[in-house]
């Protein structure tokens, strides 16, 4: 198998990374690395980093010259995955990077713990905090219970200053979104198994006439629209299907949809096939504090009965809550088509 | 008429909560039982100031479908701050 890491690491560009990846011969693991100047997304090095894993370590190797700009690599934990000893020394003094590395997660408790922990790993506020808690908890929740898994889920997440974003992305090597929709929906390929699994009420747990008891099927959806409320990229690939949320217009509404072929978008059924899933998406910190404060730009006042950190949680969770109200409205308009109209001669 | 609060604080919830198998357990352990018996269960959220829509509906969506009206009528929630008022309206909007 062979990955590159070239220059352009970020989830725009991510079917170009996609479509360089070479899943052949499965037992060992090149990852090359452009020799001038890298610069690698989450997205890209938690689905290395899954590759590694079904190559073994003794089986994965990064070739080449590595660039300085690679040290990133080492600090997100890349060199733990392969036989390649690190070129880079660890810095001294050095400020602790808002980071969460390379980390398996192969348990419930796996997951709370790193939860618990990516509020300090990320130097987050207390509204920021929730948002990326969700996220983080939405992503590991699928990839352990419905992607069958032998090898748990790779996770990492990384703030960058100059953006002032935090990128997550969530990879497994499971049986793939096809894989664990069929039994319940039946997608006739890989790309209308990511369309159902953005959608709303759609759970690998049950069909369309029957809600499950543990899960909504809002996870997915909720991230989407997430992304879409603060205007930044959202990644799925598997199988041989790939989605990406793109921005969108900047001047219309985000109105938040139930179709995801709806909202702006590019999409391939045409990947190398990938076995597992991927999901990756970007935050971007200012734009989560527009969407939380709307008022503040316009300059209205906050309420004074209420400590700031109390507003932040309400505002976050009212941000949550207007994913759900998009949810809720889907729901019902799934269960208005239903409705059997009578025969009248 | 016999009534149980349930907190969910003490049954190991966050003050995020977010643990959809914690959820799950508190319903099957807890309420379930209660409703079998037209109890009054009152869902206690003091001490958690954020949920998830899957903690919700983990918690609550499988006896609001099995119990139907005796779900509706006896369980009630306190404790709850705006934000988690309106995530219990949404889901009640939708399961019904």
């Amino acid at each position: 198998m062979k990955v590159y890491f070239s220059n352009q690491g970020n989830l725009r560009n991510f079917r170009k990374f996609a479509e360089e990846l070479d899943f052949a011969a499965p037992n060992s693991l090149e990852i090359i690395i452009n020799e001038k100047w890298t610069v690698v997304h989450p997205a890209n090095l938690v689905i290395a980093a899954a590759m590694a894993l079904k190559a073994g370590k003794w089986g994965t190797d990064i070739v080449g010259r590595v660039p300085e700009s690679a040290r990133n690599l080492e600090k997100m934990g890349l060199y733990d995955f392969v036989r390649t000893k690190s070129p880079f020394k660890r810095e001294k003094n050095t400020r602790e990077p808002r980071m969460i590395p390379l980390t398996v997660i192969e348990s419930r408790e796996d997951r709370l713990k790193l939860i618990d922990q990516a509020v300090q790993s990320l130097a987050l506020n207390a509204r920021e905090a929730i948002i990326i808690k969700f996220i983080l908890n939405e992503l590991i929740f699928n990839a352990l219970n419905y992607s069958n898994s032998d090898d748990g889920v790779v996770i990492a997440a990384q703030y960058s200053k100059k953006t002032n974003r935090v990128s997550i992305a969530a990879c497994d090597l499971g049986e793939g979104l096809w894989g664990s929709l069929d039994k319940n929906w039946h997608p006739r390929n890989d790309l209308e198994a990511i369309h159902l699994a953005l959608t709303p009420g759609v759970t690998a747990e049950a069909s369309i006439d029957k809600f499950a008891d543990i899960s909504a099927g809002s996870g997915l959806f909720t991230l989407k629209s997430i992304a879409r409320r603060t205007r930044d990229y959202f990644v799925v690939y598997s199988g041989t299907a790939q989605y990406t949320l793109l921005k969108g217009d900047k001047r219309l509404k985000r109105k938040l949809k139930s179709n995801p072929t709806a909202d702006a978008h590019s999409e391939t059924n045409d990947m190398q096939p990938f076995q597992g899933t991927l999901v990756a998406m970007d935050v971007s910190l200012d734009a989560l504090q527009d969407e939380l404060y709307p008022e503040v730009r316009q300059g209205d006042s906050r309420p004074n009965f209420q400590s700031d950190e109390e507003i932040d949680v309400m505002r976050a969770q009212m941000l949550l809550n207007s994913c759900i109200g998009a949810y809720a409205d889907a729901m019902y308009e799934r269960k208005i088509s239903k409705v059997k109209e009578p025969n009248i001669a | 008429m016999r009534r149980a609060v349930i907190r969910l604080k003490e049954l190991g919830a966050s003050d995020f909560a977010n643990d959809k198998e914690l959820a799950f357990s508190i319903q099957e352990q807890e309420i379930l039982p209660r409703l079998e018996l037209e109890s009054d269960v009152v869902i206690d959220f003091t001490g958690v100031n954020n949920i998830t829509q899957s903690f919700l509906h983990a918690l609550v969506a499988m006896s609001l479908n099995e119990f139907g009206e005796v779900a509706y009528q006896h369980l009630c929630y306190r404790g709850t701050n705006e934000g988690i008022k309106s995530a219990v309206a949404l889901l009640y909007q939708y399961l019904q």
